[in-house]
């Protein structure tokens, strides 16, 4: 009988590389995004997450947010957050629709030099790799883990790999399909780090918590349907005592 | 000259940690571990004196706690030597310099000398700014990794000197700076990499109420309004005459005490008019102190950031103002101008207020003072803002981080 697979939990680190190219207008920035690799729109687009990982909303991409603050365009911020916002898993789709809604501008603002946009990138190393066989331990780990472990794992890994993420592939196969789901949708819909890391954790504790709950009650290798039901008496059971004078 | 770093008495790392929290500490230690078994010697021009030995005394320090070897060595040079790399220094500012016909090879003579003279007992070696620069022509190993680090602002380097400096610069694996603006064209791939505060420091270590009071008492500061203080020297580029007009113009509106707080530097001749003009046009205000202290006057700065409410830096020009993120760790409401490096510690609304104009200045102090929860929440953030980016730990780890990607870029070649 082979072995359930394991996931290597990685710990990582970000070096931002500063690259030669710039933009003063939209239409150098469009042929910029068009040029930029991987590493650059990563870093653009999806890192001012883990910039500011308890910030209440999402964070605008350094791209709109220069569009709106330097080259006074409102219009086309708009439209670029739009593309990024809605394209954000996949660096071909997102350079793309990027592209399409800068030249969908015609802003003619120049920015001064000073006030270029310069292309940085980012380099990522990994620093320590823990593996984890369940799902007990993955999340008892992330929960104690940075933000750019979780960043790293429901963000860049499937930006880079242009896939779902491998981390809700293995939660699959060991059967643990909810939990998988709870995090595609939280990386999906959560405005910053540490409310995906929030939804994430409280949505497993809840069901950790049915499920000892069923344990205690002697359901044996409680499924989560029984577990959930187990607590939903408890919880109307409690309701009733509440309501008692 | 090896530096020698005393690594007795208690742990500089746990003292970090207690200070610090344990989430910077250990970002640092997770770097360090993966660099097991590497040793890193770090090379500049002198052991006293100066930002960098400042920051070399600490870094070099919380590295070897951590887990990684390393020395520092430090480079000797003669009068002539010491010339033609203060001539670059000023270029590389900006500022046009005589150079000595000589100086070139005076330049070229000293570091060869030290090649053959000084330890560098690592595999990883990070030269610091570009007195030492030339180290490389003669003692790189192969199997070792060169990092060049720049801690001066290039942004307004003079083409001529860059040239200079860049045949040597060329050779290393990896460059790093401080703020994009800095970057100059070369081949080496150039990773960012800002300043650092060091929390421990007399300039900004935790102060007892009653230490605050003993330091600021010969100032005779009010206690019963909201201090407004800015730290700079007094230079135009800081101007302190536009932080003063948007006092005055605050002032139409709120009670509070505005300070302007710093020294004049050696090099700079224009510092004792500026100090003079300011004097003239804040004569005669009752709410206006203007302190001019001396160069080490840490602690007084450090008592002056915690007892005001509001910390500007309005600068008009500006290399990275670290005084905003000393601000922030005291977790003080900054108000600050959109120039250099404050952008990247002051995010708008979130750890302080960016301004342009003297007006907006004004607006922002009347708002902040009005206030007061608003303040507290922006120094808050402000304060986590610092603790995750501009401590010395961040820029320990991200030099650790820059060999570790320059070993990952040669194990892909």
């Amino acid at each position: 009988m082979s072995a359930a697979p394991t996931y290597r939990l990685l710990d990582v680190a970000h070096a931002i590389r500063v690259t030669p190219a710039s933009a003063v207008d939209l239409r150098s920035l469009a042929s910029m995004v068009e040029q930029a690799d991987a590493s650059s729109l990563l870093l653009h687009v999806l890192q001012p997450a883990l910039r500011a990982p308890h910030a209440m909303e999402r964070r605008l991409d350094d791209f709109s947010r220069w569009i709106a603050e330097v080259l006074r365009d409102p219009v086309a911020a708009e439209r670029v957050a739009l593309a990024c916002a809605e394209s954000d898993s996949d660096p071909a789709a997102l350079r793309a629709a990027m592209v399409s809604a800068m030249r969908r501008s015609d802003g003619d603002h120049v920015a001064p030099g000073s006030e270029a946009f310069r292309l940085h990138a980012v380099d990522s190393v990994h620093l320590l790799e823990v593996e984890v066989a369940d799902p007990d331990t993955l999340l008892d780990q992330m929960s104690a883990a940075s933000a750019a472990v979780w960043f790293w794992h429901l963000i860049e890994e499937p930006f880079r790999s242009g896939h779902p993420p491998t981390l809700c592939r293995w939660l699959e196969s060991i059967g643990e399909p909810r939990l998988a789901e709870t995090c595609a949708r939280a990386r999906r819909t959560e405005p910053s780090l540490h409310s995906l890391r929030g939804r994430v954790l409280g949505g497993w504790r809840r069901s950790r918590m049915a499920r000892r709950l069923a344990h205690r009650e002697g359901h044996e290798d409680a499924d989560r349907p029984t577990a959930r039901a187990v607590l939903r008496r408890l919880a109307r059971r409690l309701t009733h005592a509440d309501d008692r004078p | 000259m090896r530096v020698a770093i005393p690594l007795d008495g208690p742990s500089l790392l746990e003292r970090y940690r207690d200070v610090a929290g344990d989430a910077p500490v250990r970002a640092l230690e997770a770097a360090a571990k993966r660099l097991r078994g590497h040793r890193i010697a770090m090379v500049n021009s002198t052991a006293t004196g100066g930002g960098v030995a400042e920051i070399l005394h600490r870094l070099v320090r919380l590295l070897v706690e951590a887990g990684v070897p390393t020395t520092w060595e430090v480079m000797p040079g003669g009068p002539e030597f010491y010339a033609y790399t203060k001539a670059m220094h000023n270029e590389l500012h900006g500022l046009p310099a005589r150079f000595d016909a000589a100086g070139e090879q005076h330049y070229r003579d000293t570091n060869a000398r030290a090649a053959a003279t000084l330890e560098l007992p690592g595999d990883l070696v990070l030269i610091h700014d570009p007195q030492p620069a030339a180290l490389i022509e003669h003692r790189r190993q192969p199997g070792q990794r060169w990092l060049w680090r720049c801690h001066i602002d290039l942004s307004h380097a003079l083409p001529r000197t860059w040239a200079r400096l860049q045949p040597w610069v060329e050779q290393f694996d990896g460059l790093i700076y401080s703020h994009p603006a800095f970057v100059h064209d070369s081949r080496a791939p150039a990773y960012l990499a800002p300043p650092s505060i060091d929390p421990l420091s007399d300039k900004n270590c935790p102060l007892e109420p009653s230490e605050i009071e003993e330091m600021l008492e010969p100032f005779a500061l009010p206690a019963d309004r909201p201090l407004i203080t800015q730290v700079s020297r007094f230079d135009r580029l800081k101007d302190p005459l536009g932080v003063l007009e948007a006092f005055v113009l605050a002032r139409r509106r709120i009670e509070a005490h505005l300070v302007l707080a710093g020294g004049t530097a050696d090099d700079d001749p224009e510092g004792d008019a500026v100090l003079a003009e300011v004097r003239e046009r804040a004569a005669g205000r009752e709410d206006v102190t203007i302190l001019a202290l001396p160069p080490d006057a840490h602690r007084v700065i450090n008592a002056l950031q915690r007892r005001s409410r509001i910390i500007v830096q309005k600068s008009l020009r500006e290399g990275f103002a670290l005084t905003v993120s000393e601000g922030l760790w005291k977790r003080r409401a900054v108000i600050a101008s959109a120039v250099g490096g404050i952008p990247l510690q002051v995010l708008h609304g979130r750890t302080g207020l960016l301004v342009r104009s003297v007006e907006g200045c004004a607006q922002r102090m009347v708002e902040l003072v009005d206030t007061p929860a608003l303040a507290r929440r922006l120094g808050a953030e402000g304060h986590e803002h610092v603790r995750q980016h501009f401590l010395h730990t961040r820029e320990a780890r991200d030099y650790l981080v820059c060999f570790l990607v320059l070993d990952q870029l040669a194990a892909a070649r």
